[in-house]
């Protein structure tokens, strides 16, 4: 199947734009995460350490500090996860013709630490932990062995991501909170063939 | 592929009161995506919107909403509109929110239509967090220099865009108090005032003040005694740095003034400037070794 003319593959930008838009949601869009004590202890860390956010989509330091670090832990995992099961697919069909194909519900527990530093000495780690659960739908372009090429070039991936809060570090929560759910589509994304470390 | 929601307006067009205009949501400036069904909420402060919720949440195919004025408002109304899905909307000021101007029907006398003045005295112009802030909007009728009695104001105070104070009044004055929470955040806050009356042409103004850690402002002065350094020490509404358009701006109000008389004000200010910046240097190597004292650093993982 030969690629589109107009074919343009992003590169995968776009998935991250998409994951850091829906941490933003979950987190931002939580008053009981924001306004929870948890949240404003560690606020005023950062106030003491005389550190206020630039980011103006999260005038929180909290905030955007979170949403960084579950993105730079999610991202890399999450694609690892579809990179290998598109190989297991193209090998399942030994190069041949793929079909769409759905990748179960996939479940991580990504979590982010504040650490309090006073003269150099480090105080005990706020720890809060998520859970995301992840319906993934791919469509591949390619019916070529993949394994020549650099990139596995996916003609659609339809993401259902549901993020949930399982633990704060002072508040003890009863049972786990659904922050929020997000469904969206993302075109012709390229995505490298060897798995990132 | 992305796309987000544009207002369809333009400050440069007049509109008419009580005339049915049409605003229309699409495409751009709020950051969201083509391929996703996006809760649009548009809020007008001087008019009605046919075409939204209680909620004010767009409901209308292809996103056309109607504004119809307030009965004999006139002036400036402006729009907000927000990607709901977020609560601090990928949006600023220039983006998020777009002014138009409501003149008169054709057939209203305009010269009925009086002009108002607005003055905000924001108490502290620094304060650390835990005092009280007090802030006062008053309303002048231009041509009498007197206050606009009737008149209603509508006030808030934002940090980075989010309303973190919501005050109001009539007959020509709001007066607001509140304690700083000992966890507020820290930096410049804005203080905003819209003012309308029966008669007149709105008006809206806004000023600053800075929110600082206890015992030490931002600028490294000290917090405790005196009127701020940058403020001309017997009108605490007029800051240095908007001094000449502040000046303009208030000429009805010191109507019987002449403006030669606040120069030598003005070379108090600059000579007090100059101190708190000597002192500021001497300060801030004291509050910079503090500061180093404590440090965050975050760190993630998947388990």
């Amino acid at each position: 199947m030969a690629l589109p003319s107009k074919y343009s593959s992003s590169d995968n930008n776009e998935l991250r734009e998409k994951l850091k838009w829906s941490f933003s949601c979950a987190i931002d869009k939580s008053d009981f995460l924001k306004q929870s004590k948890d949240f404003k202890a560690i606020e005023g860390w950062y106030h003491q350490a005389k550190k206020t956010s630039d980011d103006i989509s999260s005038p929180s330091l909290v905030s955007s500090e979170m949403i960084k670090e579950l993105l730079n832990h999610v991202y890399p995992h999450y694609t690892n996860i579809i990179i290998e099961k598109v190989d297991m697919n193209i090998k399942s069909t030994d190069g041949g013709m793929q079909s769409d194909f759905d990748i179960g519900i996939v479940t991580m527990r990504p979590y982010v630490e504040f650490v309090k530093i006073v003269n150099g000495e480090p105080m005990p780690a706020a720890k809060f932990t998520f859970e995301l659960d992840i319906r993934t739908h791919i469509s591949i372009f390619k019916a070529a062995n993949s394994s020549e090429s650099e990139y596995i070039e996916l003609k659609k991936l339809a993401i259902e991501l549901e993020i949930l809060l399982l633990y704060m570090p002072y508040f003890s929560l009863s049972e786990s909170i659904k922050l929020t759910t997000k469904t969206f589509e993302i075109q012709n994304i390229r995505l490298p063939h060897k798995r990132q470390k | 592929m992305s796309t987000g929601i544009r207002l369809i307006s333009s400050s440069t067009v007049q509109h008419i009161a009580n005339a049915q205009d049409v605003i229309k949501a699409n495409d751009q400036n709020v950051k969201t995506y083509q391929d996703e069904s996006v809760n649009i909420e548009i809020k007008a402060e001087h008019g009605r919107l046919l075409g939204v919720n209680k909620e004010n949440i767009v409901t209308s195919k292809n996103n056309v909403v109607t504004y119809i004025p307030d009965e004999g408002f006139t002036g400036k109304d402006k729009f907000s509109v927000v990607d709901t899905e977020i609560e601090t909307p990928y949006v600023d000021e220039l983006k998020g929110i777009i002014s138009i101007d409501i003149i008169p029907p054709e057939n209203s006398n305009l010269s009925s239509i009086h002009e108002l003045a607005v003055k905000i005295h924001v108490e502290k112009n620094q304060i650390n967090v835990g005092e009280v802030q007090t802030i006062t909007v008053t309303a002048f009728d231009k041509s009498s220099n007197s206050i606009a009695l009737g008149s209603n104001i509508k006030g808030k105070v934002t940090y980075h865009n989010r309303d973190v104070q919501l005050f109001s009044g009539s007959d020509g004055e709001a007066t607001h108090s509140w304690n700083i929470d000992p966890n507020s955040d820290l930096g410049t806050f804005k203080v905003s005032a819209d003012v309308s009356a029966k008669g007149y042409k709105s008006i809206s103004d806004s000023t600053t003040f800075k929110v600082n850690n206890k015992g030490v402002h931002e600028d490294g002065g000290p917090t405790d005694g005196g009127p701020p350094t940058n403020q001309l020490p017997n009108n605490p509404d007029i800051t240095f740095n908007a001094t000449l358009s502040k000046i303009k701006d208030l000429v009805p109000v010191f109507k019987q003034n002449d403006l030669s008389q606040l120069l030598p004000l003005a070379g108090l200010g600059v000579a007090a400037i100059g101190g708190t910046v000597a002192y500021g240097k001497y300060r801030s190597k004291k509050s910079q070794h503090k500061g180093d004292n404590v440090a965050v650093i975050t760190r993630g993982g998947i388990e």
